[in-house]
């Protein structure tokens, strides 16, 4: 229960935290490419380096990293599994109808790898910056859209509205489990079509809470006077300071040095 | 009362029903508010008053009857916005009106709505934060505050929008006695520096500091008064299941008794002055 | 004989990061079977916290819990806790989650195995408990107000007659009269059924005229704990904590410096009346006499 989920913000005060949201993204969007087109280990390990500097600069510690990615690296590591045995190729080791393949290993391994760097690299921008400081960078990223009569920020307010409502979705669900639990709803024990059977009162209302919630949620905002279209200020104002470029000098130099390394 | 061209808001015969609702929830209620003015609104459970709170902050059109703010009628959608502007409400579950996923940011919402420049909304949100005593708490997500501090933060992010009028429902339910006697503060500074105030509370002592006091029962509009003047119709009160301040208790205890005291006792005040006054 | 011991209890929420809050310290603290005990302290002062280890919601950061006997740690012991302890949520809101009252306060009585006819007795003698009428089993709880809500949700946890009663402020958004009527009720109950009740609340007045003990927390530390009469008349512990003293207590304060000291510190409006009486007739103002 005591556990950070992903997305959730850590107010820490690094040097990570304090970069400008949009030199973030932008980092993300070059570390992106970056990391899917190497093909040689040495430069995998490069950006893999990389990465994990920012994740120690970030002040946030990486057993955190750990937990709020462990659910997913699970259902990552039954992928790779899969991958390996069901990939073609010469075997390495046959015990009876399992085959593990060299190229099984290898292509699953690469992926794997590539994965958990992205993953990486996002929950370090979720952990350092607010939905709101996302939203913003967004915002200005689309800008250029905005000529094309693309709703930029009303795009920008909805995805930062889907952020925000993760925490509240788990928060929604919680409280319901409590709630249930505490009245004597077993979730634990019981045949696969009990525990089945006992869902149902589960969803329904975590549903219905929902949908509530989102309700309530457009409601408070209008009573704070937003309005969809009308011109929004910034409690911070966003600047490119010496540090974002830096960053955004070494992000644009791994993925100039990645590119040519494969021209090569 | 005040005078007409004081008037902030005013209610005209106003009933509304909630939809497939057989019941009207208010019915027929005329006042108004004063600019600068700090109303009380008491009642009891289910008597009306969050929904009164709703339609006088625009968010529910009513059902008969016209509601007018700062000379605007809620009921036309053009000045909707301008409404929004001049009322500001805090809800009574503070769960439901937090809209951002950091503290500060939360704060800033409203002003940033209002499109301020991005000093004065730093400097609203210092103050808004200050005046609620959370500055210490303003990097922490909103869902992981307690009860209180949740009710504080709603306030601030009230407060920052600098309304003309705020509506407060039940603002301090969940906060400690301290706690609610420095809402209470904020609240009167507001009003003594221009800011009408609508506080609806179940804590009649907290009621009686307000200018005038209105009494909900059933939808309808049974008093609406000077707090010396409601806090002594003790049968009233207690045939709606309110009763009086502490000390209008404690006075209407000693009248059963058989002693005579003076009508208007409402604050421990009052009552010490009185005591010394026979005793010494 | 006691049916709580917590030792040495303290919660951290989210520990070992930056969001990491100490929420109590090193509680110490008793409960005692069939007592009707209140908890009273500042916002975040850790009462929610410190409730939610009593029925296994939450684990302690370190330190134990026992409740009936059994540490909370303990999985098996935990699971079965519901039928005994029952939780009032401070926002009722949150705890509601079936479409007519009636079904959500039948939820807790039918998981207990109760047959239908006793669970519909049991809802309907419950919700007489605090004064709501009938009729009102077959709204929709999204249609009601916020204080009638808050009866219903204490009517859900009432209903399954728990061992245990945790109510986490109750009294908030109720109407004087049915927050009286609710805890009398309760107090009734106690009495006759031996069940224990933890009482959170900020309303002293409350805690003078219902609870035997009170005991007080402040930014996540126990700071007092002992017979109402005892805690409520420490004023300057109270102030420390961000609470205040009952009316009584206060008024008797505020009278003594003044210069007239009342014979024996009240605790309720009540008290005050009475010592109030014989101090007026003593000086010789008769009742039914002239204006004072
Ligand atoms: N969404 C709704 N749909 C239908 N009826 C509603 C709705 N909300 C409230 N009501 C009804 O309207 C009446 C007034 O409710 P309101 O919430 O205004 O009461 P209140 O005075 O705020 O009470 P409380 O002190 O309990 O908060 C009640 O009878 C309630 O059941
Ligand atoms: N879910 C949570 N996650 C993180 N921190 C929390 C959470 N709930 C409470 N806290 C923090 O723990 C501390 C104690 O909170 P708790 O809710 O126990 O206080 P409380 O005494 O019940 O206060 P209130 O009277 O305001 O409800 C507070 O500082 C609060 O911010
Ligand atoms: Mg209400
Ligand atoms: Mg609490």
């Amino acid at each position: 229960m005591n556990n950070i989920s992903m997305g959730q913000y850590l107010p820490a005060g690094s040097p990570v935290h304090r970069l400008d949201p949009r030199s973030k993204l932008i980092c993300i969007a070059l570390l992106v490419p970056a990391v899917l087109m190497t093909s040689n280990p040495l430069g995998l390990t490069l950006v893999s380096l990389w990465t994990l500097l920012v994740v120690l600069l970030s002040g946030i510690k990486p057993g955190l990293y750990w937990q709020s990615l462990k659910p997913l690296w699970v259902l990552l590591l039954i992928s790779f599994v899969l991958q390996v045995f069901f990939t073609p190729g010469n075997a390495l080791l046959t015990l009876g109808f399992i085959k593990i393949s060299r190229e099984g290993l290898l292509y699953s391994g690469w992926l794997l790898w590539r994965i958990s760097v992205l993953l990486l690299a996002a929950s370090v921008l979720t952990f350092t910056t607010t939905p709101l400081q996302l939203t913003m960078a967004l915002e200005w990223l689309l800008s250029p859209l905005r000529r094309m009569r693309v709703p930029v920020q009303e795009l920008a307010m909805m995805i930062n509205l889907a952020l925000r409502f993760v925490p509240t979705l788990f928060d929604e669900a919680r409280m319901l489990l409590l709630a249930q639990r505490s009245r004597g709803t077993d979730f634990n024990s019981g045949s696969i079509k009990e525990r089945v059977s006992r869902l149902t009162p589960f969803m329904v209302p975590l549903l219905t809470n929902i949908f509530s919630r989102a309700d309530e949620l457009a409601l408070a905002m209008e009573i704070r006077c937003y309005r969809v279209g009308a011109a929004r200020s910034r409690l911070h104002v966003m600047r490119f300071r010496p540090a974002d470029y830096a960053a955004l000098f070494l992000n644009t130099a791994i993925l100039a040095a990645v590119i040519t390394a494969k021209a090569l | 009362m005040p005078g007409p061209s004081n008037i902030l808001i005013e209610l005209e015969s106003v009933s509304y029903a909630y939809p497939g609702s057989k019941f009207a929830a208010l019915q027929d209620i005329s006042a108004c508010v004063g600019r600068a003015e700090f109303i009380s609104v008491i009642g009891p459970n289910g008597s009306g008053k969050s929904t009164l709170a709703r339609v006088m902050a625009g968010l529910l059109l009513t059902s008969g009857g016209r509601v007018m703010i700062n000379g605007l009628d809620t009921a036309r959608p053009e000045s909707r916005q301008e409404i929004r502007r001049n009322v500001g409400l805090v809800m009574q579950n503070p769960d439901n009106q937090l809209v951002a996923a950091v503290v500060e940011e939360d704060v800033a919402f409203g002003p940033e709505n209002l499109g301020l420049p991005s000093a004065e909304v730093f400097r609203r949100v210092e103050e808004a934060l200050a005046a609620v005593g959370l500055s210490d708490m303003r990097s922490r997500p909103p869902h992981m505050l307690s009860g209180g501090e949740k009710q504080r933060l709603a306030i601030a992010g009230v407060l920052a929008l600098k309304p003309l009028c705020v509506v407060l429902d039940e603002p301090t339910s969940m906060l400690d006695p301290f706690g609610r006697q420095e809402v209470l503060q904020v609240l009167r500074s507001l009003s003594k520096s221009g800011t009408a105030v609508v506080l609806i509370t179940h804590h009649m002592d907290e009621a009686a500091c307000a200018d005038r006091v209105w009494l909900l029962d059933k939808g309808c509009l049974l008093f609406d008064a000077e707090p010396a003047a409601l806090f002594s119709q003790f049968e009233l009160l207690h045939e709606l299941g309110l009763t009086s301040t502490s000390a209008g208790e404690l006075a209407y205890r000693l009248v059963e008794q058989g002693f005579t005291l003076p009508v208007g006792i409402v604050t421990m005040e009052d009552m010490v002055n009185f005591l010394c006054r026979v005793l010494k | 004989m006691p049916c709580i011991e917590v030792e040495e209890l303290t919660h951290v929420y989210y520990p070992g990061t930056p969001l990491e809050i100490v929420a109590l310290r090193d509680i110490e603290l008793t409960v005692y079977d069939g007592e009707f005990i209140a908890l009273a302290g500042s916002a975040g002062s850790g009462k929610s916290t410190l409730v939610q280890h009593f029925n296994g919601l939450l684990l302690p950061t370190a330190g134990c819990v026992k409740v009936l006997g059994r540490a909370i740690s303990d999985k098996q012991h935990r699971q079965q806790l519901w039928r005994q302890v029952g939780l009032v949520f401070q926002f009722p809101e949150r705890q509601i989650f079936s479409n007519t009252v009636f079904e959500d306060i039948a939820f807790g009585p039918r998981n207990l195995g109760w047959d239908s006819t006793t669970v519909s007795k049991q809802v309907k003698d419950t919700v007489a408990l605090v004064g709501l009428p009938e009729e009102i089993l077959s709204a929709d709880p999204r249609t009601l107000s916020g204080g009638m809500l808050r009866r219903v949700a204490i009517c859900g946890v009432l209903a399954m007659r728990p061992r245990i009663l945790i109510m986490d402020e109750p009294g908030a958004g109720l109407e004087p009269a049915t927050r009286q009527l609710i805890l009398a009720n309760i107090k009734e109950i106690q009495a006759q059924h031996g069940m224990t009740v933890i009482l959170i609340t900020h309303h002293l007045e409350d805690a003078a005229v219902f609870a035997e003990r009170v005991a007080v927390l402040h930014q996540g530390v126990l700071l007092s704990i002992g017979p109402t009469r005892e805690v409520l008349s420490q004023t300057e512990l109270l102030h420390r904590a961000g609470l205040k003293a009952p009316f009584a207590v206060e008024l008797a304060q505020r009278l003594s410096q003044e210069g007239i000291p009342l014979p024996s510190l009240p605790q309720s409006i009540e008290d005050v009346a009475q010592l109030l009486q014989q101090l007026l007739q003593t000086n010789g103002a008769r009742p039914g006499g002239a204006s004072l």
